[in-house]
């Protein structure tokens, strides 16, 4: 104990041979020996701060409470007392019990009792029978007799070898020797005290102070059990045993947070010290969710704040532990194999390490920090040791920890990086915008508009047919990645994502948010083309901003520009067509101009709008079917709604499911017989008690099974089926005959046949060109379809459409190849609609 | 509306709100996301297989004129 050496006055030996004696001393035998301890515990009452910590703030009040618990505890550690009782009454004093050996009692040279000397000799108790107690705590230097010399009053009293002491004192002056007062087949002491109202100006324990510190010792000391009490006018009580120890700490520590493996990593062992003691190590680990580190460190029960030698045996041998096993077990792929640091593995530790030893040294006096330099070493040794056969036992759990720790080094691999990259001098300033950005020349952000240009051909036309004023255009290019012999991956890299920053204007603060404030255009118009690299491309983008600038999203400002697919001509009408479905809506506008179609018993005319439905209608039923034909063939599904009418009630009779597969295969017979041979079988469908009919198209040569069954039935593709079809056959028997307004009517035949004819009415004489990129398109067309304000179509992103594109990118990306493309197989609709 | 987990770490989103890290849990898993993108790890996986569709094709012999320019 190097710091508390200095003020070490005049000690009294007490060799462990004290037996106790049978006689007590008198108290005539209290006299002149006395006067010089006494002027020891004078020094203290002098000067308390020096001895026990500040008189006015409670340090030192509660400082008197653990020099007594310390002593109950070294009990404890020596094996000798299992309980200790904490009270504080209403008076202002203070009472603890323990059930060990006793004070010893035995006649000391001077005519004292062993316990008196323990009681008026500064130092004494941790000098005391040192063999028994190998570890101390240590307490907090100065020993009981100072809690004797600041009381008002103190009283001790002793059970051993069968009798119960007593004696008392004043301000540390005894009353009287110790006097053996009774009997008891009972082992302890009990000291009760009142600290000096004269000395000290706050009085009143602190219930919390208390608490914490209890509970601390009882979970650093496993099994022992330790009651608390205040009395007064609110009296409350506690009571602490844990088992588990520092397991417990630790799951008590972790109790708001989530832990990323259950079970609290335990380690204990020891190390020879020297010939006659050891150095024990107790350590308890957890990670959690959480990002912070929490390692508390104590030595013989007392918390070093600012760690030490044993903290530093822990971090080290935890760095080396859980790289040496992450390499082994090639878990550092991510970090391309660089190590984990230290700190990366130490996010979101909770731990305790509990050193025991019977001769530490620290920096100070108040024990903030340990500096024996064996322990160190010790620490390393017991974790490497353990800790390894711990993760060589525990695989699941150590790859969580280390998944964990690589995602902890690569977020701040990636905000050193994003610092750097971003922040660069000047890389904000607008005169240093990227070269490929053609910048505005409004600075106003509210009136300025970016488009996002995939391509530099497309990115050359936007420049030449902008509004200069008020767009900018920042042309990027999506990078393909040879990731393997026919797999084209898609990316945006690391320039273009440099140069979208540079020329948003954005900052980022220490967070890593950008500041939206900073925004240089309140329209960013993602432009790409209507292809896969196109969607890619604005998957990527439109993830970018939901992940990194939702707020610009939150606020509207991004949007998706709408360039037409499509560009019809038809006589000296010339039409942009967004998308195949506008294109089909001409097509049958145009088919239907001027058209009225009836059927020969229909009591209504079609025309206009009403024809234009039942033709969309007719549309969307071929969709529909195209959407399935992956899982089944159109032609059987069209003849099972069409002519067969099956439906949930039909799959429970035989008989009418037989008439219903006749009636599907003359239909098709009829209409598709390249289909032919169909092979179809009925079979029962346990699910659903029904009966259920597979159809084998094309059977033997390039078969395919359609499947008619419940599930089909309750289908939404076969609810709108059904529904159009109602809608068609409502309408009255063919054939639909068509009329042009003041004309003779013409006989057309079956709803596929109108169909037909009013498509070749559509297409006559037009002319189609479907753009296949920006590229294609000249600054004109691109100015008066796509960037002209007062005519474009622009899709205003909204948060909801950003997470779908989010998941889908999820979806997209990396390396998952197999459950993507099973997704995008069995979801191939969705995915065209999530298409944004 | 639940929100999706932290596309970073799994764990819950904070809520989406104007100064909170939402989509991601903390600002520490939006930096995680930032250094991938300024890294250029995040890509799209392009479809296994090429056959019939043209703009792979297209895309393939793009990407081949770029190799052979650089």
């Amino acid at each position: 104990m190097s710091g508390s050496d200095s003020i070490q006055p005049t000690i009294y030996v007490l060799t462990p041979t004290d037996v106790p004696a049978a006689t007590p001393a008198v108290a005539g035998d209290y006299g002149a020996s006395s006067i010089q301890v006494l002027e020891g515990l004078e020094a203290v009452r002098k000067r308390p701060g020096m001895y026990i910590g500040d008189v006015h703030d409670g340090t030192g009040l509660h400082h008197l409470v653990w020099e007594v618990v310390d002593n109950a505890v070294d009990e404890h550690l020596a094996g000798h007392c299992s309980k200790i009782t904490v009270t504080a009454h209403g008076d202002g004093s203070l009472t603890v019990v323990d059930n060990g050996r006793g004070i010893p009692v035995g006649m000391h040279e001077k005519g004292v009792s062993a316990a008196e000397v323990v009681m008026t000799v500064l130092h004494a108790g941790g000098k005391f029978d040192n063999d028994s107690y190998k570890v101390s705590a240590g307490l907090h230097g100065v020993g009981v007799s100072a809690v004797n010399a600041v009381s008002e009053w103190l009283r001790l009293e002793i059970r051993r070898e069968g009798k119960v002491y007593q004696q008392e004192y004043r301000r540390g002056a005894p009353q009287g020797p110790l006097l053996a007062v009774g009997v008891t087949d009972k082992t302890g002491t009990k000291l009760s005290f009142k600290p000096d109202p004269s000395i000290f100006s706050l009085t009143t324990f602190n219930w919390d102070i208390l608490n914490n510190r209890l509970r601390e010792i009882s979970f650093l000391n496993a099994g022992l059990l330790i009651e608390l009490a205040m009395e007064g006018e609110e009296p409350r009580a506690q009571t602490y045993q844990f088992e588990g120890g520092i397991r417990e700490f630790v799951r008590l520590l972790n109790k708001s947070r989530t832990p990323i493996h259950d079970e609290v990593i335990y380690i204990l062992d020891e190390r020879d010290h020297d010939a006659k003691s050891k150095v024990s190590v107790e350590i308890a680990l957890q990670w959690s969710e959480s990002f912070s580190e929490q390692v508390s460190c104590y030595t013989n029960n007392v918390f070093n704040k600012d760690g030490g030698t044993h903290l530093t045996g822990l971090r080290t041998a935890l760095t080396r532990s859980v790289n040496n096993y992450a390499v082994g077990h090639k878990l550092l792929r991510e970090l391309k194999d660089a190590p984990l640091s230290g700190e990366d593995i130490r996010e979101g530790l909770t731990a305790i390490v509990s050193v025991k030893h019977p001769d530490p040294s620290f920096s100070s006096q108040t024990k903030d920090k340990l500096v024996s330099s064996d322990v160190r070493g010790i620490v390393e040794n017991i974790i490497d040791d353990r800790l390894s056969t711990y993760f060589e036992e525990h695989p699941a759990q150590a790859k969580r920890i280390i998944e964990k720790s690589v995602i902890a080094a690569r977020a701040r691999e990636a905000a050193r990086k994003a610092r750097e990259q971003v922040q660069r001098k000047g890389m904000l300033d607008a005169s240093n915008l990227p070269g490929k950005l053609a910048d505005c020349q409004e600075k106003n952000p509210a009136a300025s508009e970016l488009y996002i240009v995939e391509g530099d051909s497309a990115g050359g036309s936007a420049k030449q047919g902008r509004d200069r004023r008020t767009q900018a255009i920042l042309p990027l290019r999506g990078k393909i990645l040879n990731v393997e012999r026919a797999r084209f991956d898609r990316m945006l890299g690391n320039q273009e994502v440099g140069t979208l920053i540079t020329a948003l204007g954005l900052g980022v603060d220490a967070n890593g948010r950008f500041d939206i404030e900073k925004l240089r255009y309140h329209h960013i118009i993602i432009m790409t083309d209507a292809d896969v690299d196109g969607s890619h491309i604005r998957t990527l983008l439109l993830t970018f901003f939901y992940r990194q600038m939702p707020e610009a999203i939150r606020k509207g400002y991004v949007y998706i520009a709408q360039p037409p697919l499509y560009r019809v001509k038809k006589g000296k009408r010339e039409q942009y067509l967004k998308d195949e479905d506008a294109l089909a809506r001409f097509v049958i506008e145009s088919g239907t101009d001027g058209v009225i179609v009836q059927t020969k018993g229909g009591a209504v005319p079609l025309a206009g709008d009403s024809l234009r439905r039942l033709l969309d209608d007719m549309t969307r039923w071929s969709k529909i079917l195209r959407g399935m034909e992956r899982r089944m063939e159109g032609a059987i599904v069209e003849a099972a709604v069409r002519a067969a009418r099956v439906n949930t009630e039909t799959l429970r009779d035989r008989a009418r499911m037989e008439a219903a597969v006749k009636a599907i295969e003359a239909h098709v017979a009829e209409r598709q017989p390249d289909l032919l041979p169909i092979v179809a079988t009925l079979e029962e469908d346990p699910e659903h008690s029904t009966l259920r009919a597979r159809f084998s198209t094309r059977a033997g040569v390039s078969t395919k099974v359609t499947t008619i069954d419940h599930d089909f039935l309750v289908s939404s593709e076969h609810a709108q089926l059904e529904t159009i079809w109602q809608g068609v056959a409502s309408l009255g028997e063919p054939p639909f005959v068509a009329a042009l307004e003041d004309e003779e009517g013409q006989t057309i035949g079956d709803i596929d046949a109108l169909t037909q004819w009013v498509q070749a009415r559509g297409r006559k004489g037009l002319s189609i060109q479907r753009y296949k990129g920006l590229g294609e398109m000249n600054p004109e067309q691109l100015w008066d379809t796509t960037m002209n304000p007062d005519s474009r179509v622009l899709l205003q992103v909204k948060i909801d459409d950003a997470l779908e594109t989010d998941q889908l990118f999820s979806l997209l990306m990396g390396d998952e190849v197999e459950p993507r493309r099973e997704f995008i197989e069995q979801h191939a609709l969705d995915v065209k609609e999530l298409d944004i | 509306m639940t929100l999706p987990p932290c596309p970073i770490c799994k764990r819950d989103a904070a809520p989406n709100a104007a100064d909170s890290p939402f989509p991601f849990c903390s600002p520490r898993c939006r930096m995680a996301d930032l250094g991938s993108w300024l890294d250029g790890s995040y890509r799209i996986a392009g479809t296994r297989t090429v056959d019939d569709d043209e703009e792979l094709l297209e895309s393939l012999m793009a990407a081949a004129s770029e190799d052979g320019s650089s």
